[in-house]
């Protein structure tokens, strides 16, 4: 294999597809990306952890001779990253290693044969749909932050999709932790129907929202079955990631989203996010816990630390029910209201030890539930 | 200040199957042979939580008779046609009659159930309190192994509706946490079901 590429190209390209690969392996050929030139002048790179893999094409300069190779991930985006921008790449395989030239610079690595490198089976992929970049991308900002690091409960640990019929048919996705809940709800796309409920992991999450700042307006291509399913990118060359499934079912999340909260506060969500934050600089690691008194149109936001002393800050609110004092995860809560986009942000309670509702309003496609804390 | 953890629901569907054991072995053996009952008819009772309607569920769906579930609150009256109906068509009746004893005060119907099959699900053995635990546990999605069933079975009560508060407050605990069910989370859900184990010291 002979090619010759652009040090961008190669860089973009590598930065895409290195962070799937893990830093600890201990099949050797997992630390390696795929290189497959053909003779089109087409360049496939190619990474895997066996349960996510990401296929990224771009147009060389040249290619020399056709053929494929794997070398360390890691090792060859760090090179790339410190040669000469506006360089020339070239990468040739010979004798069991590779060797990168770039101006001056030679290197000569080690390698792996091709034949050895794992590829995922697809198999067949039923349910085909299409979604514009910016919402898929915006359907996983608004829920990923939910979503659970605890590892023995691994069917938290990812985005559920299921589709519903309600008033019209709708695709939705929810990601919780056990202490918030997140949903975002859109139209069912064309081909979604009768898909089945899936959980894509956390790291297949992260991988394709990282792909998606490079796709534009352009639309994204989802084919799924109940255990795999294919992300298909535009972009220049074109991206694609197949990542497994996770094996598990999700909650009947449904049943925790409240419906007869009957307090209602409206207030900025801007004022009330550093409110929140200022307050909480002084509560301690742990519990990060912040006071919410409401009063009639009116939030005093307090901490008390035994170490670190009291804070207190009001916020202006529109509020009409009866006072209430509830406790929330500060975190918890910023990080829901740095997902409210408007200039008001609604909060249903009901009392200070059941789920609070937080939306921007009755029509916004995002919806979260947040557990209160014991005050 | 802790944080409580969502009320992420069980499982609707209810378990995915019954466990058989010493607390009501001899009752699915009897509900199987449904075509031998006196009188076409049974009365099952049993302590809370045990299982009744569960059986129940799993009796009409395998077509072995009719159920009338919750048979002690219903009118007497109306169950005492009922019981007339069954010995026409022959069709096996199954009775859930909640927490024995069952008392009931019109004497036709008492003398009638009274001649029929009586079934009463029991408290379980170890063995049998070990896999109700496991299955609770799985019911909730909450990943619990037979290290669990070694270290909570000996300190916990025998009664189904205390293994199903014991795995609902395990279940709680970790979610609150955000920890794995572990010995520690075990030993704090022992603690916040029975109170604690012995008096503290300080």
């Amino acid at each position: 294999m002979k090619a010759t590429i652009e040090r961008a190209k190669l860089l973009r390209c590598l930065s895409h597809v290195q962070s799937v690969v893990e830093r600890r392996n201990t099949i050797p050929i997992l630390s390696n990306v795929l290189i497959e030139a053909a003779g089109d002048g087409l360049v496939r790179v190619m990474a895997t952890d066996l349960d996510l893999q990401v296929v990224e094409s771009l147009d060389a300069v040249s290619v020399d001779g056709a053929g494929a190779i794997t070398v360390s991930a890691h090792l060859l985006f760090d090179i790339a990253r410190k040669l000469p921008d506006g360089s020339q790449v070239s990468l040739e395989a010979a004798d069991n290693r590779m060797t990168v030239k770039a101006g001056r610079s030679r290197f000569s690595l080690p390698t792996l044969p091709r034949d050895d490198f794992p590829v995922i089976v697809e198999g067949d992929l039923p349910t085909s749909f299409e979604l514009p970049a910016k919402v898929l991308a915006e359907l996983i900002d608004r829920t990923r932050f939910a979503i659970s690091t605890e590892e023995t409960r691994y069917y938290l640990n990812g985005i559920f999709l299921h589709v519903a019929d309600e008033d019209t048919p709708v695709l939705k996705a929810a990601a919780t932790d056990g202490h918030r809940l997140a949903r975002f709800t859109i139209d069912r796309p064309d081909g979604a129907a009768g898909m089945p409920d899936v959980i894509v992991p956390r790291k297949a999450v992260a991988e394709l929202r990282k792909l998606l700042e490079e796709a534009g307006d352009s639309n994204v291509l989802i084919d799924l079955s109940a255990s795999k399913v294919r992300f298909t990118l535009g972009g220049e060359g074109g991206m694609v990631l197949t990542s497994k499934l996770i094996d598990g079912t999700f909650p009947d999340y449904s049943r925790v989203i409240p419906t007869g909260n009957d307090k209602l506060l409206k207030l900025d969500p801007r004022s009330f996010f550093q409110g929140v934050d200022r307050v909480a600089t002084i509560a301690t690691e742990k519990t990060r816990a912040v006071k919410i008194g409401l009063e009639t149109d009116k939030v005093v936001l307090s901490v008390t630390s035994p170490d670190n002393g009291t804070a207190a800050e009001e916020v202006p609110a529109s509020y009409s029910s009866e006072p209430l004092e509830i406790g929330f995860n500060a975190n918890y809560l910023k990080d829901i209201l740095g997902q409210i986009d408007g200039d008001t942000v609604e909060l249903h309670l009901a009392d200070a030890g059941a789920p609070t509702l937080i939306r921007q309003d009755d029509s916004s496609p995002a919806l979260y539930v947040l557990m209160p804390m014991r005050v | 200040m802790s944080q409580f953890a969502l009320p992420l629901a069980v499982r609707a569907s209810g378990p995915s199957r019954v466990i058989v054991g010493s607390a009501n072995a001899h009752v699915v053996e009897a509900l199987s042979a449904s075509e031998h009952w006196p009188f076409h008819t049974a009365v099952l009772t049993g302590p809370p939580r045990s299982g009744k309607s569960l059986l129940a569920r799993w009796f009409t769906g395998r077509g072995l008779g009719d159920v009338v579930d919750d048979a002690f609150s219903m009118d007497e009256t109306a169950l005492f046609h009922h019981w007339n109906r069954t010995q026409e068509t022959g069709v096996p009746l199954l009775l859930i009659g909640g927490v024995p004893p069952w008392r009931i005060s019109l004497p036709d119907l008492q003398s009638r159930l009274g001649a029929a099959l009586q079934l009463e699900i029991g408290l379980p053995d170890d063995a049998m309190a070990g896999d109700l635990l496991l299955s609770l546990a799985e019911e909730r999605g909450l990943p619990l192994g037979e290290d669990a069933v070694g270290y909570l079975i000996p300190r916990t009560g025998r009664s189904q509706a205390d293994l199903e508060r014991l795995v609902a407050m395990i279940d709680r605990l970790s979610l609150e946490r955000k920890q794995p069910a572990t010995q520690s989370i075990w030993r704090a859900a022992l603690e916040a079901v029975h109170g604690p184990q012995e008096p503290r010291l300080l």
